[in-house]
């Protein structure tokens, strides 16, 4: 019951459809939000910078009389009231014409090649409203294509990332980094087949990465790693968003925040119903923030942004092992010895090289005999000099159980050593290693990890 | 059966329709629950009750055989004149024009092999072949894979929702109890303030549930 209910609770950290709709879109300012003309000439007016509009086509017959040739060999074409990334065209190069018959055509980041004709049936289209949220009729608005930073083209060469910050009562609460693909065609959005990644807002680093939904490690097209990846201008985008929203005077939205080589942080556009999706990049639900900040009110912009890094910041923990790509375990861990299925309490000790484990675990796992044998040998405590003919004696093969030299501050003693797998308990991590088997009766830790198998481990001594 | 329902009948409404009305408020529920409560991405309510009404109206499997010539034709249709460059507008016309044609066989069919009587009422099949243009109208508009999946759920939705009705039942028990139809609306306004989580939404956050459970 205590469970039941547990989950219950933890059903109403995330925000969903039905209460976002309900609860959190502005009704008051849908209209304004929903045109992206509108909110982009009011931020430009009260000094907010944002994607340049190269051109509008309003109606049908502004599409005929329009002259093709002055359109750039780069552009993004969107539908002024489009939803989703639907509808919208990116376009990166212009195709070079064989003579001066053929017709214009651009190349989208996919490589397909979009012809003049088909450009201007899709503008048909977006005037028709078939993308537009009203489904009403709709204007084409051509953009000017971001100049990506380094760290951006990296992810992409031809698409445009954008970080959308959710924003609520002028605090932004959440924040994710939305990259393109090949199969988004260079579109951000995740609905088109975009990657998000999300950003820890206290520092401005990524953490979890997704792709239609799904958790991801790297970029399918680049490879590239997509964590732990600091965030350029971390303060500006966030100040641009609250900024954008104080001007806006919204309740409740997602800002699109794009990182231009020359002219620094620009707003895309603001969305009253931003995607859900940025809680499972974020590994968090958007109603818990919602109401951690619910009675906080805040002076200015950078108070704003204290608190939001003071409040939704990840643990410093979970940070470290985004960068480092290592895993901060405590002194003590729990490990499951895959020949056993069983668990057991083990101890981390730097001091040792190998990792060691009990005599009984050892009996348990079928190596008795083979024990009985070596501890009635009688071998000297330190320095045996015969390690050949003890090998001899115990007449074991070497696969089943080695005899190592462990070297200590009086020298060397043998000990037998096996392979074993073993599980580091709520880390996901198996090691495949050999282990001494020690003699000590009775110690305290059945199972002490040594530095040979910590390579992919952060210890903290105080856990 | 119900006195109110009983008077109806005798003032010279047919069953058929005063079924068909009383039916309308439970389907837009369940609609209402299908979306909010499952999460299961239709199209609009009023394409989805209609095209359930139509089958009831058609009366038979062949209502569902009409459909499917006409999900299955559009489908082929579309895909046969999508490399042409053409406008919107005149892609739906050829569809539509061809869909009437074969749907006269379709009729043509069913008397002369099956002997059947194929007085099917026009108005119904109308109503299916505009709603399944405005269902295949929004695949230009979503990306392919997500329109297909809405269109199927759509479809088996619409499928199931009729199939429940013609069980003999479902009209005796709305002729004893028509108050259930004044119920339906009562729990479209609970629904219509719902702000729980969907059933596809817990699924696709159980990440973050479990993280926070």
């Amino acid at each position: 019951m205590d469970k039941l209910s547990q989950y219950v609770k933890s059903l109403h950290t995330v925000l969903g459809m039905n209460s976002r709709n309900l609860l959190f879109v502005d009704r008051k300012n849908t209209k304004l939000l929903n045109s992206k003309l509108h909110v982009k000439n009011k931020l430009q007016k009260n000094g907010i910078q944002t994607s340049k509009t190269l051109f509008c086509i309003r109606n049908k017959n502004e599409l005929e009389k329009f002259d093709f040739s002055i359109i750039p060999k780069s552009f993004v074409l969107k539908p002024n009231k489009g939803l989703g990334g639907e509808g919208i065209i990116i376009a990166y190069g212009k195709k070079k014409k064989k003579n001066e018959y053929t017709e214009d055509a651009w190349i989208m980041p996919n490589n397909e090649v979009i012809h003049l004709s088909t450009l201007k049936t899709h503008i048909l289209n977006i005037l028709d409203g078939n993308f537009s949220i009203d489904k009403n009729h709709d204007i084409a608005i051509f953009e000017e294509r971001i100049h990506n930073i380094n760290l951006f083209t990296k992810f992409s060469k031809t698409g445009i990332p954008d970080i959308r910050v959710i924003v609520f009562k002028k605090i932004p609460i959440m924040a994710e980094i939305r990259i393109p693909t090949i199969e988004s065609k260079g579109k951000a959005n995740l609905h088109s087949g975009g990657i998000g990644v999300g950003i820890d807002i206290a520092t401005g680093v990524t953490t979890h990465a997704i792709l239609n939904d799904t958790y991801i490690e790297e970029h399918p097209d680049s490879h590239m790693k997509l964590q732990g990846i600091r965030i350029p201008y971390w303060n500006d985008v966030l100040r641009t968003a609250i900024e954008a929203i104080k001007i806006l005077n919204v309740n409740f939205a997602g800002v699109d925040i794009s990182i231009d080589r020359f002219k620094g942080t620009l707003v895309l556009e603001v969305n009253a119903r931003p995607g859900l999706s940025i809680q499972i990049a974020n590994r968090s639900g958007i109603k818990e923030r919602l109401e951690s900040i619910s009675k906080i009110k805040v002076k200015n912009t950078e108070g704003a942004i204290r608190i939001a890094k003071e409040i939704f910041g990840g643990e410093i923990e979970e940070e470290v092992e985004e960068i480092t790509g290592k895993i901060v375990i405590g002194k003590k861990v729990k490990i499951k010895i895959n020949e056993l299925n069983e668990e057991f309490l083990a101890k981390i000790d730097t001091g040792a090289f190998r990792t060691s484990i009990s005599e009984e675990i050892a009996k348990k796992i079928g190596f008795g005999e083979l024990l009985d044998k070596f501890n009635l040998m009688d071998i000297p405590e330190t320095n045996p000099s015969n390690i050949i003919e003890i090998r001899n004696q115990l007449n074991a093969s070497s696969s089943d159980i080695q005899l190592k030299e462990a070297r200590s501050a009086h020298g060397f003693t043998l000990r037998p050593t096996i392979d074993i797998q073993l599980e580091i308990m709520n880390t996901n991590v198996i090691l495949n290693t050999n282990v001494t088997i020690a003699n000590r009766t009775n110690l305290r830790y059945p199972v002490i990890i040594g530095r040979r198998d910590l390579r992919r481990f952060l210890i903290d001594i105080t856990k | 059966m119900n006195p109110i329902i009983l008077s109806l009948i005798k003032t010279g409404i047919p069953t058929e329709t005063l079924y068909i009305l009383l039916l309308i408020p439970i389907i837009a529920t369940l609609i209402i629950i299908a979306r909010q409560v499952i999460g299961i991405i239709t199209f609009d309510l009023y394409i989805v009750a209609f095209s359930v009404i139509s089958l009831i109206a058609i009366g038979s499997i062949y209502g569902i055989i009409i459909l499917a010539i006409i999900i299955i034709f559009d489908t082929i249709i579309r895909y046969l004149i999508k490399p042409i460059n053409m406008h919107y507008i005149a892609k739906t016309a050829i569809s539509i024009s061809i869909i009437s044609l074969i749907i006269i066989y379709f009729l043509y069919l069913l008397k002369s092999t099956f002997g059947i009587n194929s007085s099917m009422p026009i108005y119904p099949i109308l109503i299916l072949i505009l709603l399944t243009n405005s269902l295949s109208s929004n695949k230009i508009k979503k990306g392919d894979k997500k329109a297909l999946l809405m269109y199927i759920e759509s479809i088996i939705f619409i499928i199931i929702i009729y199939f429940l009705t013609t069980f003999k039942e479902i009209q005796t028990i709305l002729f004893e109890f028509p108050y259930i139809s004044i119920l339906a609306i009562l729990l479209d306004l609970y629904l219509g303030k719902i702000t729980s989580l969907r059933l596809s939404e817990i699924i696709k956050f159980k990440d973050i549930v479990k993280d926070n459970g």
